[in-house]
Formats: C-alpha cells, sequence, structure tokens
C-alpha cells in the first residue's frame, strides 16, 4: 500500500508538469494580451512616424515576462534580415502598412530586446534610408538598455546597488545616441560612430556560445520562468494590485471553502438517508414519486434557481427576507462573533441552497442503487434468514457496503464545487474563488488564472488519488499490490 | 432497383436475413419503447427540432406576400438566407434545413410508403443505419461547412460544400444513378445563392427536366420543389437592405395607399427592437419584452436553435474525438495506451467548466461555433474512457480473432466489427452529454460570454437577473430546464434500455 500511494505522489510530478504546459499554452496562445490598456496608453502619447514602445509598458512586460516566448526561445538566432523587415513594418516606411500589423510589429521588436542589437546596428550601419537609419537608432537606445535587476528588491547589498547604479549610467549613455531623420550628416555619423564602438566593446554580449544558446532555448521563456517561480511555490503577483497571488487565493478560498464544505456535509446528510429510504420502499408509489422528484430537482439549472431566488426572495418582489448578495454585512467590526456567525448564516442560505440540491439529487440516486445492488446479495439473505431484524439488516448489513460508491464521490465532490461555484457566486456576489477567477480572466490576470487552474487541478488530482485508496480501504477485495 | 432484388435469395442469405432480423439495437429500442416517458420524451425532443427548423414559418418581420401599388414581393423567402436579416450561420443553416428537408422529407415519405417494398427486399434494416449515418454525416459536414463560411454563408464555396453534402443525402435516398441529379440540384443551390453565378441558373433548370424526364424517381418531388423555389427567388432575389416591414405598412396606410400583405403568426423578429422595455406579458407579446425591446418569445422560439445546435454538435464533436482516441488506445493496447492514458489523465484533472471560461473569455467575443469547438475539444475524454475500457474488453473476444484471421485491415475490425459492439456505454454519456452541453452554454451565456449575435436563452436569463423583471427569469429559464430535462429522460431511458438487469 505505501509503495503504491509513492508510486501514485511520483507519477503525479509529471502529470501536473503536463497540466500546468497544457494551460500555459492555452492560456498564451489566446487572443488578446494583459496590459492592453497600458499599450494602448502608450500609442497616443508618442510620436506617430518613428517611435519605440511606451516604457511603462515595457516595463510590464519585463516585470511579468511577457516579452519572452511562451516555450521556447530561438531568438539566439535572429537574422538581420528579419529585424529589417521588422522595423521597416514598425515604422511603415513603405506607406501601406496595416495599422494592426505596424503596431505587432513594435511589440515584437521591443519584445525581442538585447538579441535585436546585432540586427540594428547593422541596419544603422548600412540602411540607404534616413528614416531607418533614425529609427534604428531610436531603438537601439531602448533595446540595448540594460535591466536594472535589483530596483524592486528591498534585500539588496550595496555592491547590488552599484552594480545598478552601472547599468543605469550605461542607459543613460546609451539614450543619448540618437537621431532624427533630419539630421546633419555630422551627428549621425557621431551616433553611427559611438553604435559601432559600442558594438564592438562590448562584442561578447552577442556572441553565444552552445550553452548559452541551450540556456536561452529552454530557460530564457515565460513557462520556465513561470515553473522556477512555482517550485518556490511563488505564483507571483496579480497584475490588478501586485499583491502575492497566493494570498488573495487563501482569502478567497476561505469563503468559497465555507460555501463548498458546507454545501458537501448538507448533501451526504439528506442523501444517504433519501437513498435507503427509497431502496427500502423500492418500487412502491412513495419511492416513485421521489425519484420523479429528484429527477427533476437534477434537471433544475442551478443559476435559474438562483436567480430566481434572488429575485422573488431578496429583492422585495415580492418578499425581501433575505439579504441580497456578498458573504457577510459591509460593516461586521460591532458584532460579537454569534452574531457574526448569524450573519453569515443568513448571507450563505440561498447560495448553498443553490449548490447542494442538484447534488442531493444525484447522490441520493447513487445512493438508491448502491443499495439496491447489494440488498439482493447472498449476505443479506443469509442475514435475513438467521432472524436479524430488518432495520439492522439494512443499516449495518446493507448499506456499509451499498454506500461506497458515495465515499468514493466525496473526493470528487469538492474540486466539482469549487469549479462550478462560478455561477452561484457571481449571481449571489460571494467574493469567493470562482468570481475572483471569472473576474481575473475577462482582465487578462494571467498569473491568478494560472494558479487557481493548477490548484484545482491539483485538488483534483489529490481527490482522485484519495478516492482510489479510499476504495481500498473500505472494500478489502481491492488490492494494490 | 438493381439486379439483387429481382434474383432468388440463397438460403445461407436467408438465414443471415433471419440473424438480422432481431438486432441488439432492436431489442434496445424496444426496451426503451416499453418506458413511456422516455418515449415521450424523445418525442418531446423531435418536437423541439420541429420548431427550431419551422421558427421562422411561426415568426418572423418579413411577411409572406407583401403587395403594394408597385407590385407583389415575397420578403419572407428571399429573408432565409439573407445574411443581413439572419446574423448567425446557425439561422441560416436550419433555414437550409427547412428549404431542402421539407421537400425531403415529402420525397421520402412517399418513397417509403410506395417505393419501399421494391427497392429494399433486401436487408431494409442495414439500409436504414446506413441512411440515419449519412444523413448524420451529412448535417455535420453542413455544420463544419458553415462553420467554414459562416463568415460568408452566401459566397460560392461554402454552398458548393453543402451542394456536395446534399448530394450525398439523395445518394442514400436514392439509387447511385440519381447522384447526379443530387449534385445537379446542389449545384443549382450554388449557383442561385452566389450572386454572381445566378445568370446560369437557367442553364442548370433545363438540365435537371433532362434528368428528371429520363428516369422518374422519388428525387423527383424534392427536385420540382426547389426548382420552384429557385425559380420563385430569382424573381425576387435576396434583398441587403434591412426593412422593418410593419412600420413600413403603417406608414403606407397613413398615406392612404392600399398594402395587402400576409404576416406569420407572431411579425417580430428574434432582433427586431422598439417595443417598451422590460414590458410584462400582453396579448401582442404574450411573453414579454426585454431589457433591449425585443420581443421574448421570438428570442426564445430561436433559441431553440442555438441551444440544439450546441447540444448536439458538442456532443458529435466530443463523442467522435473520443471515439476515435478511446479505440485505438484500446485496440492497441501498449505503449499508445500508456499514452493515451496520461493524456485523458492531464485533461481529466484541469475542471472543464473553468477551462472553457477561460478560453471562452480569452476569445474575447466568441461565435457559436467557437463555443461548440471548445465544449467539443475540453469533454472528449470520458468518452475515450468509456471505448477505450470496451475495446480492451472485446479485443480479445472470438469474432475479433476470426476477422483478423479472415485477414481483414485494421481499421474495418475496428470500426465494422468492434465498434458497433463498444457503442452502447457511449451513447448513454452522449445523451446526457447533450443536456450538459445545453446548460454549459446557458451559464455561459449567463455570463456575459455568449455569442451576442444569437438569440440565447441564458442571454434573456441574464438580463432578467440584472434587471429583477420575474418574465425574464420564468420564461428562458423553464425553458432550459424543460428542454434539460427532456434530453435527460431520454438518456435514463437509454440507460435502462441498455441495461441487461432491467430487462423483464
Amino acid at each position: 500500500m505505501g509503495k503504491y500511494i509513492i508510486k501514485r505522489i511520483l507519477l503525479m510530478v509529471p502529470t501536473f508538469f503536463a497540466i500546468s504546459l497544457l494551460i500555459f499554452v492555452v492560456m498564451r496562445l489566446a487572443p488578446g494580451k494583459p496590459g492592453a490598456d497600458l499599450a494602448a496608453g502608450g500609442e497616443a502619447t508618442q510620436d506617430a512616424q518613428v517611435g519605440t514602445q511606451n516604457e511603462a509598458y515595457t516595463l510590464f512586460k519585463q516585470q511579468f515576462s511577457l516579452d519572452k516566448p511562451v516555450l521556447l526561445n530561438f531568438r539566439f538566432l535572429l537574422g538581420e534580415d528579419e529585424v529589417q523587415e521588422t522595423l521597416s513594418a514598425a515604422i511603415d516606411l513603405s506607406g501601406e502598412t496595416e495599422p494592426g500589423l505596424q503596431i505587432e510589429s513594435k511589440d515584437i521588436l521591443s519584445d525581442w530586446g538585447d538579441f535585436a542589437v546585432p540586427g540594428l546596428i547593422n541596419v544603422l550601419q548600412t540602411s540607404e534610408d534616413p528614416t531607418m537609419r533614425s529609427a534604428s537608432s531610436k531603438w537601439l537606445a531602448s533595446n540595448a538598455r540594460q535591466r536594472l535587476l535589483f530596483l524592486y528588491d528591498r534585500d539588496s547589498t550595496t555592491e547590488d546597488r552599484t552594480a545598478d547604479r552601472e547599468r543605469e549610467q550605461h542607459n543613460q549613455m546609451i539614450s543619448a545616441w540618437t537621431f532624427e531623420e533630419d539630421a546633419t550628416q555630422q551627428s549621425v555619423a557621431a551616433v553611427t560612430d559611438s553604435w559601432a564602438n559600442y558594438y564592438e566593446v562590448n562584442q561578447e554580449r552577442w556572441t553565444y556560445s552552445t550553452i548559452e544558446k541551450l540556456n536561452t532555448l529552454f530557460i530564457d521563456t515565460q513557462f520556465s520562468k513561470y515553473w522556477s517561480n512555482l517550485l518556490r511555490l511563488d505564483f507571483g503577483v496579480s497584475h490588478l494590485d501586485k499583491r502575492p497571488v497566493l494570498d488573495k487565493m487563501m482569502e478567497k478560498l476561505s469563503y468559497s471553502m465555507v460555501l463548498s464544505i458546507s454545501t458537501i456535509f448538507l448533501i451526504y446528510l439528506f442523501s444517504v438517508p433519501l437513498g435507503i429510504w427509497s431502496a427500502v420502499n423500492h418500487n412502491t408509489i412513495s419511492d416513485r414519486v421521489m425519484t420523479i422528484f429528484l429527477f427533476i430537482l437534477y434537471s433544475l439549472p442551478s443559476f435559474w434557481v438562483g436567480a430566481m431566488l434572488l429575485n422573488f426572495l431578496t429583492r422585495g418582489t415580492p418578499f425581501a427576507v433575505l439579504p441580497t448578495s456578498g458573504f457577510s454585512s459591509l460593516d461586521t467590526s460591532q458584532m460579537t462573533t454569534l452574531a457574526y456567525m448569524k450573519d453569515i448564516a443568513w448571507h450563505c442560505i440561498l447560495p448553498i441552497i443553490c449548490m447542494t440540491y442538484a447534488g442531493l439529487a444525484a447522490l441520493s440516486r447513487y445512493a438508491r442503487t448502491g443499495l439496491l445492488d447489494v440488498i439482493r446479495s447472498d449476505y443479506v439473505r443469509t442475514a435475513r434468514a438467521k432472524g436479524v431484524s430488518e432495520g439492522i439488516v439494512i443499516i449495518k448489513h446493507a448499506a456499509r457496503n451499498g454506500m461506497i460508491p458515495l465515499l468514493t464521490l466525496m473526493a470528487t465532490l469538492l474540486p466539482a464545487l469549487i469549479g462550478g461555484s462560478v455561477v452561484i457566486e457571481f449571481i449571489f456576489g460571494i467574493p469567493g474563488i470562482g468570481q475572483w477567477m471569472f473576474q481575473s480572466i475577462q482582465l487578462r490576470d494571467y498569473n491568478v488564472v494560472m494558479a487557481v487552474l493548477l490548484i484545482s487541478s491539483v485538488l483534483t488530482l489529490i481527490g482522485m488519488l484519495l478516492a482510489d485508496l479510499a476504495y481500498a480501504l473500505v472494500d478489502p477485495r481491492i488490492s494494490f499490490e | 432497383m438493381t439486379v439483387t432484388t429481382k434474383t432468388e435469395l440463397t438460403d445461407a442469405e436467408k438465414r443471415i436475413d433471419a440473424v438480422d432480423d432481431v438486432t441488439y439495437g432492436d431489442i434496445v429500442w424496444g426496451q426503451f419503447k416499453k418506458n413511456k416517458v422516455a418515449y415521450w420524451s424523445l418525442w418531446g425532443v423531435g418536437t423541439l427540432f420541429l420548431l427550431a427548423i419551422v421558427a421562422p414559418i411561426i415568426a418572423s418581420a418579413r411577411p409572406f406576400v407583401w403587395t403594394v401599388e408597385s407590385g407583389t414581393t415575397y420578403p419572407w423567402f428571399s429573408s432565409l438566407f439573407d445574411r443581413n436579416y439572419y446574423e448567425n450561420g446557425v439561422d441560416i443553416f436550419f433555414n437550409l434545413l427547412l428549404v431542402l428537408g421539407t421537400p425531403m422529407f415529402i420525397g421520402w415519405m412517399i418513397w417509403k410508403k410506395n417505393l419501399h417494398k421494391k427497392i429494399e427486399k433486401k436487408r431494409p434494416r442495414r439500409r436504414m443505419v446506413v441512411l440515419v449515418a449519412t444523413s448524420l454525416t451529412t448535417l455535420l459536414f453542413g455544420v463544419f461547412a458553415g462553420m467554414l463560411f459562416h463568415e460568408s454563408m452566401s459566397l460560392f464555396p461554402g454552398w458548393i460544400i453543402l451542394a456536395g453534402c446534399f448530394g450525398l443525402g439523395v445518394k442514400v435516398l436514392a439509387a447511385k444513378r440519381q447522384v447526379v441529379i443530387g449534385l445537379l440540384a446542389g449545384a443549382l443551390l450554388a449557383i442561385i445563392f452566389s450572386p454572381i453565378l445566378k445568370g446560369t441558373l437557367f442553364v442548370g433548370a433545363i438540365l435537371a427536366i433532362i434528368g428528371l424526364t429520363y428516369k422518374s424517381r422519388p428525387i423527383v418531388i424534392p427536385v420540382v420543389a426547389l426548382i420552384g423555389l429557385l425559380l420563385g427567388s430569382i424573381f425576387h432575389p435576396v434583398s441587403q437592405e434591412y426593412v422593418v416591414y410593419s412600420d413600413a405598412q403603417s406608414a403606407l396606410e397613413e398615406a392612404g395607399e392600399p398594402v395587402e400583405s400576409i404576416f406569420p403568426v407572431v411579425p417580430y423578429s428574434f432582433r427586431g427592437t422598439g417595443f417598451n422595455p422590460l414590458e410584462g406579458p400582453t396579448p401582442e407579446h404574450i411573453f414579454g419584452i426585454d431589457q433591449s425591446t425585443r420581443d421574448v418569445g421570438v428570442r426564445v422560439l430561436f433559441g431553440t436553435r442555438i441551444s440544439l445546435t450546441i447540444g448536439f454538435i458538442a456532443v458529435a464533436i466530443y463523442v467522435t474525438l473520443g471515439i476515435i482516441i478511446g479505440a485505438s488506445a484500446g485496440f492497441y493496447g501498449g505503449k499508445v495506451d500508456l499514452a493515451v492514458q496520461r493524456v485523458i489523465e492531464v485533461v481529466m484533472c484541469i475542471p472543464s467548466f473553468f477551462l472553457i471560461l477561460t478560453v471562452i473569455a480569452l476569445v474575447g467575443k466568441p461565435s457559436i461555433f467557437m463555443i461548440m469547438a471548445t465544449i467539443g475539444l475540453v469533454r472528449w475524454t470520458g468518452v475515450a474512457r468509456l471505448v477505450r475500457g470496451e475495446f480492451l474488453r472485446l479485443r480479445n473476444q472470438d469474432f475479433v480473432t476470426a476477422a483478423q484471421a479472415l485477414g481483414f485491415p485494421t481499421s474495418r475490425i475496428i470500426f465494422q466489427h468492434v465498434l458497433p459492439n463498444a457503442l452502447g456505454p457511449v451513447l448513454v454519456a452522449a445523451a446526457f452529454g447533450v443536456a450538459s452541453a445545453i446548460l454549459l452554454e446557458s451559464s455561459l451565456a449567463f455570463l456575459g460570454l455568449g455569442d451576442l449575435s444569437a438569440p440565447s436563452w441564458g442571454q434573456t436569463l441574464q438580463e432578467g437577473y440584472s434587471s429583477g423583471a420575474w418574465h425574464l427569469i420564468l420564461i428562458p429559464g423553464f425553458t432550459i430546464f424543460f428542454t434539460v430535462l427532456l434530453l435527460n429522460l431520454v438518456g435514463e431511458g437509454v440507460r435502462d434500455a441498455m441495461d441487461p438487469k432491467m430487462r423483464k
């Protein structure tokens, strides 16, 4: 058994890796990108003809590694022709570039960062066109910048800060080396010379060894940056308020957990007796009525029930007996603990009803069929034959075995409830995981969405393992050896 | 109609026929029919489909006949394939079903009544299976063609593909020779609805008439009906402007001009605005008005099209995917199986609602087809697991070994020998899957992530939720509930019918 558990847990690691890879690819390949408002805001203030990306957006992208390729980084292979083409599209040299392509080209150029420097130098030295040369000088000034590594690091040492200060000086130096299209021959030559000189001196920055290439290929990507953070249990920060995702997750999870755990508790509290009752009264009128009722309950869409309850019980059309939305009242500081609990219960009654009834219907059907399966078996007949009372036969002999399917369902119920709670939390304004997830997707807060998807996947993985183990625990006929 | 029907059947063939007479499908169908609730639910679903198809006959803002001083026009007919009036590809597709389906149905009824016995002495059931399968394929292909060209349904390529599919369906309905006529009819369709080539219609029509007189077959009726329709639309070409005919009528009548018009029973379009917002049920609008001043009844009626399409197509996509992947894993076993199982595990672990929500929301403005494809691509794992399990069970049985010994190709063994025996659980999963796909689409629309050009039930419910108007909550919500209930009952019936323990 121990061996089996260890094997399963070890198998989880590659599965989790594959899950994260899949989610990552799906998310990053979807159209649209975070921080689009920043990008758009920059565009308006820029010189329309020749302009580099706006700095805030570039910084934002660097901070979240969004300037890197998703899975594999081939930028060390970047050819000079490619840079030249992209540059001419970015500055609309032909005058016929589509606006979308122009913006995209600017994006690509700024994403290339350091890797585009040799190509840009080439353009600067060889291009005949003054516009191209001027643009390449400007892009050089921004692409050759060195990143300040310790800007937001509170624990940085003096040496770190000195190094950063040197980088800052370097950036200031190169930022002066630009010229406009109509600049004099002299200044153009001066700038070109200083860039050529600069490139010569720092040649080793753009010659890559095999190890460096491999390093760039696999490590310098969004996915590996994300994973290296993940290994430290760092899910990144939310784009919105710059708070760590994990902290926020814990906060949201507490709301969702209150709902889902009480839901699971209620489901089991009612479905087991209901199932047993139905199975005992098998094929009677009351069983049929109950079955039909549960079936109807099962088919009721929860968002409809939620919207109806909300409209008819909370909004005063016709009743206003329950609070409309939220997890608790706005001001809870004056309340005693008991009053606070009551307040929460008062708010959660409707969402819990909505989440409970469908699961209740499904589970009591499972309980019914589970019990019906065993009630006809030999050992139950034996128990009856030896004179055990009917109640004891059902409760002690039959129900114990008949409820095994329910036990294993419990493990999968929790992740399912968290996943399914989006709509209910949306309706009742519960600030839980579901609503947070929904808002984050719409705002393209990648880190949050990734984290929620990953953690709910892990919960599912663990749930499946627990279900298998529970099977083996309660049913001695099943063994994994 | 071919040589075989005239010759005597050999003894061996007779024996095969006798075995064929009671198939597994017959037993299941017989069991299913015993379950009255499920049986009538199936009819209910059928009725919903019928409603979806004939929706424009019930409700449309375009009059069937429009007579003013300058002449008579038939705006309803030209609106059916007008992208300006029906914005959504799904609607165009259902209108196509209305136009093609009605004559084909009549033709089929006649064929069934008169010619069925003459043509189909041998193995009628197998023939039926082929018929149903091919019709479904035709439908699917039509939808895929619609997906490919849904932005430009009036363009030529989309119609050519649809025409091919139509020909395929016709091929099954009639003899092989008739495929020429079917394709011809399809080509005619392509010509009539492609504005550039409208001029060549007459040539096509003459060819079709020659083909028809050459050999009269049941296909005559649909083709004649089509030609009538095509001729009709040639004189009243598809209009490009959006005219509100009811307004035009009242304006003309005020000006004293005589107008004669025949409108459908409900003379509103599902996107026609201009009524009192959030007004409750009135005699003119028995289901009330929504927030954007549109008639709720018409929206719910046309929403049937959206929901049923989503439900059935999404399930068709993931059942197909699941069967292919699961069958290859189960049949080949070994490394293929291991790899497939890992992939299934990975996809299964991600909560599917979250994943679908993420994809749909990131795409931004999803179309109906996008939603169907996403559901299909995320939900195939369940079916794949079922099929894999069945294949593992079946692949070592004697009939498979026999087929292998006979030297049949693997694809034939998989699809013709093993797969039919493995389909039972898939059918049950599919029946419940349709209901859950419909629910999924409704909840996406409820969250505001649906196709905005489509009159989805969830979208109306969302308006009810945000505005608090009771009729906007009750009507679409009950429709969703009723549809889901019917489909669940059918699924339940199928499951019971498949279960040998339930047989008495």
